[in-house]
């Protein structure tokens, strides 16, 4: 087995062991989903879309961006801490083994979570349409991904004890997806408000789903969300970089 | 013969050796030398150009040695000479020495096979004498007016395109939709390509060069003639060079002469003249594409030749890749390139990326005028995505080819234990025949001797205080510590220690929490670098890391790090893969430690003394020769710790070596051979356990019930020091254990007397300045 595999594998085991994050990172975003859903139920945005065409779109990308940010970065904290990197370190294994086996735990984590947001969303009930060019979420999910991971791992950098993970990532995370217009349609936010949340790597995400599953885009804008995610990647994947510790002392 | 003597022969280099420009490759400046009797260039670095240039038979060794000490700052001794001729001589570049043996095969990267998608055949079965006739005929040195005027043809017919482009364009256009038309203007462009490889070697043959190969080539379907031509380098002055690169334009351009003047003729009517407007205008837009100085371009060999660099492409990707890894504060820095260099090499990759971009947004232009509307976003990005989709690909082959690469070695070396194991591709790099640079720079290298072992040695403090040296310390030193310091912002953590590890020796290291102790252990692992001295682990420097050093020793961590939520065997299992092992290892490691039926636990369930010994067993899974151990019993109940020696004293009986940091003083006398003392960041006491006790002459110490004996009754006795009552306890100090005990038994009940004798605890207590009051 490679390196990559094994630490696959590992961290594949410990996430289902943990029962806890694992309803964190589904239930908690499908009750969101069916909250929404509720209260929304049949309503258009601007005389437009369904909502439901927002709201599925926006939970997905905050459940998928939160679960990469908190899931990265309380691993890369904790392995820190057990001294788990510095064994890591000893070993002719490259940290971007590591680097890839969390992403591909990642991108397993936010396959699992479409499928079964989009699944909910797509009920009768709920109403959800795929009119779109639903499969340039695709590619937009992964770049968003690897943008959150990025993410992650400066916050696992940053943070030396789990109360610090959760407080920075939150402290992050929940502004973020209010104006990024995960949890009501950013086309109802004033103008101004919607151009600061140009600065917020999960506003690419949503745009770019909403465009995607809700059809409210064309390629030409996904392309555009793709680009903004990678530029976010680029970015917090320098900082990481610039940051990254092996061990926490100095 | 004597030195003296041989330092004063005076020996020449051939005088018909031809030297060549000095240009810069990387970082580096290197030299050209050409054999003309075998044909053979070499390229030598500057140490040895500067000797080469004053071997000129009126010069002696001792001159130039001088020379060369006041110009490099190293002496050149007699050895450093006699290697270096003998280089010279072996090169055949020494006159009076063996004739220079006929050109060896030289060992060209091999080129591919031609098949059916690439290849290339020979044209012209004497490519040189054609040549020959052509320069003839031509006679461009002797006419430099023919020159002159063929290059104001050329720029007249660039004006006169740029002042009808855009009738041009027009009819361009108009010769796109006809495909027959479109073939043929391809076809006559196709022979101005020719034309222009003719033009190369016409100019290089001018000024000396050798066009050694005129040929086709082709690939995927397409086929350009081409003129292969030695030497370049050696045609005198960077103006000939840059002459020689642009030359192919220049005939590109003049091929178009005639058919201007056709165009220029036909009425403006005629059926063929979009044809030729077509002609036209895709012919100078070829040429001048050609200008571009983008890598494999005329206008980038120009350039190169213009700025006198050696593959400035190459030099360029090496930088940016090295910059792009300083910027994430990875690998060497950008130390070896001055501020000019990195404006050239920074430079070129700007102008480069700058052009691609162009390049890109052109041809997405082009194909947005040509494909239809529907298909916009398409046709602007599809250059683009082509591109990366070649680039990926090309990373994808080479990350592949690397693999594979390091698979089929990375069995073999991970096992190899011998030190020579890491170091075999340096001597393969320096036996490569190319180029003489290598063997100097190791002569250089060599006039440096140091050797760190040995000065370990001889600085070790303490060394051997009258105890019988033990079983290890004839054997090979492990670990060799010499004056290292570490320092934390004004803290000094390591204040130069000292110490040498020999193979087989279970060697302790004490101090008080602080100490440094864990300072040292990652310093030595390689973790972090020393801000002074040496360190030598197994021969070689830990730092920085050094992944093959790291697979021959084993380290336990203090914190006993897991993989979380997993069992025993597969956090084993997980290690094992990370050190590209298989997963047999975990089950002799499991065994070892007593923890086999705990394969299946869960890592979070284990016992403190369990967690312990998966801690071993995760340090032993690849089978260290040397093992480090951090607090091994640390927060263990005495039977978990009477287990875990047990354990201990088996791994050094294999004969492994067992560096282990601790603070429980029995511990380490029942299990080192040696132990350190370290304290305050110094390393202030090196023996073994019954040496540091010995040399602290400490008393022994008699304890009795207080109320048989007071203590001014126990002062008076021969041989009692010091008396004082301890709660109920009246204690007695004395070097003389036998006397007192004598004494004592007259006036006691002896079997209420105890014997406490010095322990290293004594030892350790009054060395760390904290026994100032022995304690029971």
């Amino acid at each position: 087995m490679t390196a990559y595999a094994a630490l696959t594998r590992a961290g594949y085991v410990a996430s289902v062991r943990d029962r806890t994050t694992l309803f964190f990172t589904f239930a908690f975003p499908l009750a969101f989903l069916v909250l929404f859903g509720l209260i929304f139920q049949g309503q258009h945005v601007n005389g437009g879309l369904a909502s439901i065409n927002y709201t599925a779109p926006g939970v997905l990308s905050w459940g998928v961006g939160n679960a990469c940010v908190f899931s990265v970065g309380f691993a890369l904290m904790q392995w820190r801490r057990d001294d788990l990197l510095r064994l890591i370190w000893r070993t002719p294994t490259p940290l971007r083994s590591l680097i890839a086996s969390r992403w591909t735990l990642a991108l397993g984590v936010a396959a699992a979570q479409t499928v079964l947001f989009t699944a909910v969303a797509l009920l009768p009930f709920f109403g959800l349409e795929l009119n779109g060019p639903w499969w340039a979420g695709i590619p937009l999910l992964v770049l968003g991904v690897t943008a959150f991971l990025a993410m992650g791992l400066v916050v696992g950098s940053l943070a030396n004890t789990p109360e610090s993970v959760a407080a920075i990532a939150n402290l992050v995370m929940v502004p973020m997806a209010f104006l990024s217009g995960s949890f009501f349609p950013d086309d109802l936010m004033p103008g101004w408000l919607r151009t600061v949340a140009k600065v917020l790597p999960l506003h690419y995400l949503n745009d770019g789903l909403t465009d995607a599953m809700g059809g409210r885009g064309d390629l030409g804008d996904i392309g555009l969300d793709c680009v903004g995610l990678v530029v976010f990647a680029l970015i917090f994947g320098l900082i990481a970089t610039r940051i990254f510790r092996w061990s926490n002392r100095t | 013969m004597t030195t003296d003597a041989f330092l004063a022969a005076r020996p020449r280099v051939r005088p018909d050796i031809v030297l060549g420009p000095s240009l810069l490759r990387g970082p580096t400046r290197i030299h050209l030398l050409k054999d003309p009797r075998t044909g053979r260039r070499l390229e030598v670095g500057a140490k040895e150009h500067f000797i080469i240039t004053r071997l000129d038979g009126t010069r002696s060794l001792a001159e130039i040695g001088r020379a060369y000490s006041g110009e490099f700052g190293t002496r050149l001794g007699e050895a450093q000479w006699g290697q270096m001729l003998r280089l010279l001589g072996g090169r055949g570049l020494l006159e009076g020495g063996p004739a220079p043996t006929a050109p060896t095969p030289v060992p060209t990267p091999a080129e591919r096979p031609s098949g059916f998608l690439a290849g290339h055949t020979r044209m012209v079965a004497d490519a040189p004498a054609l040549m020959d006739r052509l320069h003839r005929l031509t006679a461009l040195d002797r006419r430099p007016a023919l020159l002159a005027v063929l290059t104001v043809l050329a720029v007249g017919v660039l004006a006169a395109v740029a002042a009808d482009a855009g009738t041009l364009w027009r009819q361009t256009v108009h010769t796109a939709g006809q495909p027959v038309l479109l073939f043929a203007v391809g076809c006559v462009l196709w022979c101005s390509l020719a034309l222009h490889e003719l033009a190369h070697g016409l100019f290089a043959r001018t000024w000396g060069g050798r066009v050694s190969e005129i040929g086709l080539r082709w690939i995927l379907g397409a086929t350009y003639l081409y003129c292969q031509v030695d030497d370049v380098q050696f045609l005198g002055s960077r103006a000939r060079k840059v002459a020689t690169a642009c030359a192919g334009v220049l005939a590109n351009l003049l091929f178009l002469v005639p058919f201007h003047v056709v165009w220029l003729l036909l009425p403006a009517g005629a059926q063929a003249r979009p044809a030729f407007g077509a002609l036209l205008l895709l012919g100078v837009v070829t040429g001048l594409a050609n200008l571009l100085p983008l890598a494999p371009l005329d206008g980038y060999r120009a350039l190169g030749h213009a700025l006198g660099v050696s593959g400035l492409a190459e030099g360029s990707r090496a930088f940016t890749a090295l910059a792009a890894r300083a910027l994430l504060r990875r690998g060497p820095g950008l130390g070896a390139y001055p501020p000019r260099l990195r404006l050239l090499y920074g430079g070129f990759a700007l102008l480069t990326a700058v052009q691609t971009a162009a390049l890109l947004a052109l041809a997405g232009a082009v194909l947005r005028r040509l494909l239809p509307d529907r298909l916009a976003l398409l046709a602007w990005w599809l250059p683009t995505a082509l591109l990366a989709a070649l680039l990926l690909l090309w990373g994808l082959g080479t990350l592949g080819r690397r693999l594979r690469g390091r698979r089929a070695t990375g069995r073999t070396e991970s096992r190899t234990a011998g030190p020579a194991a890491g170091r075999a591709p340096d001597l393969a790099r320096s036996a490569a025949p190319t180029s003489p640079s290598a063997d100097a720079g190791r002569a250089a290298a060599s006039l440096t001797p140091l050797d760190p072992a040995r000065k370990g040695e001889m600085n070790e403090p303490h060394a051997q205080t009258g105890t019988a040296p033990g079983p290890a310390a004839t054997a090979e030193p492990v670990v060799v510590l010499d004056g290292v310091i570490k320092r934390y912002g004004e803290v000094t953590a390591l204040d130069g220690v000292s110490l040498t590890v020999r193979r087989g020796e279970f060697f302790g290291i004490l101090g008080p929490n602080g100490a440094g102790k864990t300072t040292l252990v990652e310093i030595v692992e390689g973790m972090r670098e020393a801000d002074g001295g040496t360190v030598s682990l197994l021969g070689r420097s830990p730092w920085p890391r050094d992944t093959a050093l790291l697979a021959r020793i084993g380290v336990q961590t203090q914190a006993s790090a897991f993989f979380a939520r997993l069992t025993a065997g597969e956090h084993l299992r997980t290690v094992a893969a990370l050190y590209g092992m298989d997963p047999d290892a975990v089950r002799v490691a499991l065994e070892r430690v007593g923890l086999t039926e705990k394969e299946n636990a869960r890592v979070d369930h284990l016992s403190g003394g369990q967690r312990q010994r998966l801690a071993i067993a995760t340090a032993l899974l690849h089978e260290p020769e040397l093992i480090f151990l951090d607090e091994p019993t640390a927060a263990l109940d005495p039977e978990a710790r009477r287990e875990l020696w047990a354990l201990l004293r088996s791994l050094r009986s294999e004969g492994r070596t067992i560096v282990c940091t601790t603070h429980h003083l029995d511990e380490a006398e029942a299990l080192c051979d040696r132990v350190a003392i370290v304290a305050g960041g110094r390393v202030i006491a090196l023996d073994t356990p019954r040496g540091l006790i010995r040399s602290l002459a400490a008393p022994a110490r008699l304890l009795l019930p207080a109320d048989e004996l007071t203590p001014e009754a126990a002062l008076a006795l021969p041989g009692v020091d010091r008396a004082t009552v301890e709660g109920d306890e009246l204690v007695l100090e004395t070097a003389a254990v036998n006397h007192v005990l004598t004494a004592l038994g007259d006036l006691v009940d002896i079997e209420s007397v105890t014997v406490r004798t010095a322990t290293l605890e004594d030892a350790y207590l009054s060395l760390t300045g904290h026994g100032t009051e022995h304690r029971s």
